[in-house]
């Protein structure tokens, strides 16, 4: 309670306590049309869109699109580190931060980090630390930050694949670029399914019979490298070694 | 971007085997094979008395870059006292920085003779353009840096009466104002003020022209 | 060049302002397009992205920005019971400034620059002169499938409170009016939905269609913001003219010709007649934007 009440110290708010409505699939009975949506072959990507190059004030920058997932990056850096640390190599900096109004299936996000947020900031510069040549730039910080402006599923590996976008745009050396590509497995029928919706991903996580869940991986093209697997809900064992 | 006779390559990807190659800017070794760093154009340099061909790569940007030991860069003095100035590091080489980085001159490292009568004051003052050479990453906190060469020094430095001072001699400048000398450790030669001072016309018909072509490509679409 | 650029900014930007230019190439009465797009964020009720300046996404190279103002903006409706000083429900606004539009911004508490545009803008939309919130009023179901013979037990009398967040995406000068201008775009595009209340006492969202509910703008808001750099006024200030500039001066206009708002600030002083310029030239700039913003219904 406390962190909310910092944090509505310096905004402001309505006088009463309000509530957002729930999202229309949130109708009673609606678990099997929410899944059965599904407009694309199971192992078909979204539409994707990028550009690179889109805030100025940025040393790089990139816009990811992802069907209804919008995703935006920028990276300011090198730059000096404001703590007094010397180091050898640079440091990545990654702030992951869904923008209040990203999703429309539950309450609004915080101003301030929440825990997801901080945890995806982690597991981004998990994914990407490996793939930058920090040993180029000596006492400096990198500092790479994301707003999904849009959570309709792939969220992560879309800020993954925004963010690598958006170092090599700056001019920042790297072994390899990441991409990132997340999978579901569906509750129902234990399907594997390529690039859940947010939707989809709701459902999956729920899980059912046949386990169900969401694994996120971050890949190296070029170098045939995985710099991250991460996993949420549960995948049964044999579906793994698929 | 580019127009397609240029071979763009992106970082990972795989220019040549180490044998007939060799890893230059913007490239790196991974295994028997030289890979990109960074988006550009790939370029190939034939390697002296029939060595390996330098591989490199050329960046479509302006790359990010931080000070290195011995390169010139372009400070302000923010801070003095007895001992160093404290100086922020605007431009290394002729590249400018995004933000700046710290950087330091110690007593020491002010000019090339003798140093134990260096009188910092009589050196810089705050709100100085310096001219330095990085001598070490330093200290946590700065970059050291050191003018003791001819040509290094304080380049623009403004008087009491705020008017831009010219120099008179390696260790005074003259304010054109009031004729009033003020002690400087003088960068020889290079004026920079003057180096750069830009012809404004030909910048503003440039912009014009730039400008004019954008509108039509706009109306275009 | 660049070097020069950064160095000695006053005295190159003053080169310039000596030919009556600026750096980009626009002349000092020249105010940057304007573009905007609306409702690319499905998941709020209404939404705006405005940009300034660089509107055919041209890349310039070199540093020293210059590559135009975005800002995005994003309404989302909650409910709740309606108070003595919010009958109708109410809009709050808040700016977000993040550390991704600009090197002056760390993550963190909010600055003073963003709590005080944040306070601005909430000023103006809750003004009663330019919105009517009167149509504001929730329209709520039971769902069906309880719907019994019983009495039709009342459901409370609520409204709308619609959270607006402004988030800037790239701050090169005169963020306050891309961040208005993206307000009322977004407020003019926001669709309320029918609810449904479930057993469970559950509102649930309806999709939108033609009965959605539609804010009422009585007038646009469009304000302009000037630098003024030694007596010289510069019309939409990059974010490097603002840094140089000894005052800013914000007016905002209403579509019918009407002056809402002046906001000075700086110690400088400016003449009436450069005043009087400044407000014809922002009345000009109202009408452009302000079809720019219906023609995005």
């Amino acid at each position: 309670m406390a962190a909310r009440r910092v944090e509505e110290r310096y905004r402001s708010n309505a006088p009463v306590t309000t509530v957002r409505p729930l999202h229309h699939s949130f109708l009673p009975g609606s678990q099997a049309t929410n899944l059965a949506k599904r407009d694309r072959k199971r192992n078909e990507f979204r539409q994707f869109f990028m550009k690179t190059g889109i805030i100025g004030q940025a040393s790089g920058s990139a816009y990811l699109e992802m069907a209804n997932t919008k995703i935006i990056c920028g990276i300011y850096g090198p730059r000096q580190i404001p703590k007094m640390e010397f180091s050898e190599k640079a440091k990545l900096q990654c702030d992951f931060k869904f923008a209040t109004f990203a999703e429309s299936r539950r309450e609004r996000r915080k101003y301030t980090a929440d825990k997801e947020e901080k945890e995806f900031s982690m597991l981004m510069v998990q994914a990407l630390e490996s793939s930058l040549i920090l040993e180029k730039y000596p006492k400096s910080v990198i500092d790479c930050y994301v707003i999904v402006l849009e959570n309709d599923g792939g969220a992560l590996n879309g800020a993954i694949t925004c963010a690598s976008m958006a170092l090599a745009n700056a001019g920042i050396e790297m072994y390899d670029l990441v991409a990132a590509a997340s999978i579901g497995l569906n509750p129902l029928n234990g399907e594997i399914l390529l690039d859940p919706t947010e939707a989809e991903e709701i459902e999956y996580k729920k899980g059912g019979k046949k386990g169900g869940g969401v694994v996120t991986i971050g890949f190296m093209p070029g170098m045939n490298e995985i710099t991250q697997i991460w996993q949420s809900g549960q995948i049964p064992q044999e579906k793994w070694l698929l | 971007m580019q127009n397609g006779n240029q071979s763009l390559v992106c970082p990972g990807e795989r220019l040549g085997h180490t044998d007939t190659f060799e890893s230059g800017e913007g490239t790196y070794i991974l295994g028997n094979y030289v890979h990109a760093s960074v988006i550009g154009a790939r370029e190939e340099t034939a390697g002296k008395d029939g060595g390996k061909t330098l591989l490199s790569v050329k960046k479509e940007k302006e790359p990010s870059i931080v000070p290195d030991i011995k390169s010139i860069v372009t400070a302000r003095v923010t801070r003095v006292n007895p001992r160093f100035v404290n100086v922020s590091i605007l431009c290394v080489g002729d590249r400018v920085l995004r933000e700046p980085f710290a950087g330091m001159i110690r007593q020491q490292d002010v000019r090339a003779t003798e140093i134990d009568k260096v009188e910092i004051y009589k050196c810089f003052r705050p709100g100085d353009i310096v001219l330095a050479e990085v001598i070490s990453l330093g200290d946590s906190r700065s970059y050291f840096l050191s003018t003791a060469k001819n040509e290094l020094g304080v380049i623009f430095a403004k008087s009491v009466a705020g008017a831009t001072m010219v120099p008179t001699s390696w260790e005074s400048m003259m304010c054109p104002k009031t004729k009033t000398k003020e002690f400087r450790k003088v960068a020889k030669g290079a004026s920079l003020s003057s180096s750069i001072n830009v012809n404004c016309t030909t910048v503003t018909l440039l912009q014009t022209k730039t400008d004019l072509l954008n509108t039509t490509q706009c109306l275009r679409r | 060049m660049e070097s020069f650029r950064k160095i000695y900014s006053s005295e190159f930007h003053k080169k310039f302002l000596a030919h009556n230019v600026r750096p980009d190439g626009r002349s000092l009465d020249d105010a940057r397009n304007t573009k905007i797009s609306v409702n690319s964020f499905g998941s709020s009720n209404g939404s705006a992205f405005v940009r300034i300046g660089n509107t055919h996404g041209s890349q310039k190279l070199g540093g020293g920005g210059g590559d135009g103002t975005s800002v995005t903006c994003a309404i989302v409706a909650e409910v709740g019971p309606p108070t003595d000083a919010t009958p109708n429900g109410q809009i709050i606004v808040n700016v977000e400034m993040t550390p991704i539009c600009s090197s002056r911004f760390r993550t963190g508490k909010p600055t003073e620059e963003a709590q005080a545009l944040g306070h601005w803008l909430n000023e103006l939309v809750r003004s009663p002169h330019h919105l009517s919130l009167e149509d504001m009023k929730v329209k709520m179901t039971r769902h069906e499938a309880v719907e019994d013979d019983e009495e039709e037990d009342s459901l409370p009398g609520m409204v709308w409170y619609l959270y607006a967040d402004v988030y800037c995406i790239n701050h090169d000068g005169s963020i306050g009016d891309a961040a208005l201008i993206a307000l009322f775009s977004a407020i003019q595009n926001v669709r309320l939905p029918q609810l449904v209340v479930t057993k469970e006492n559950q509102m649930i969202a309806m999709p939108i269609d033609a009965s959605s509910g539609r804010i009422n703008i009585l007038h646009h808001l469009v304000p302009t913001t000037f630098a003024i750099i030694d007596e010289q006024v510069l019309v939409d200030p990059s974010a490097e003219e603002e840094e140089l500039s000894s005052g800013l001066l914000t007016i905002v206009t209403r579509s019918d010709g009407s002056l809402v708002t002046i906001r000075k600030s700086g110690g400088t002083s400016l003449d009436d007649e450069k005043l009087k310029q400044c407000m014809k030239t922002a009345a000009e700039r109202c009408k452009t934007v302000e079809k720019e913003i219906k023609s995005q219904r």
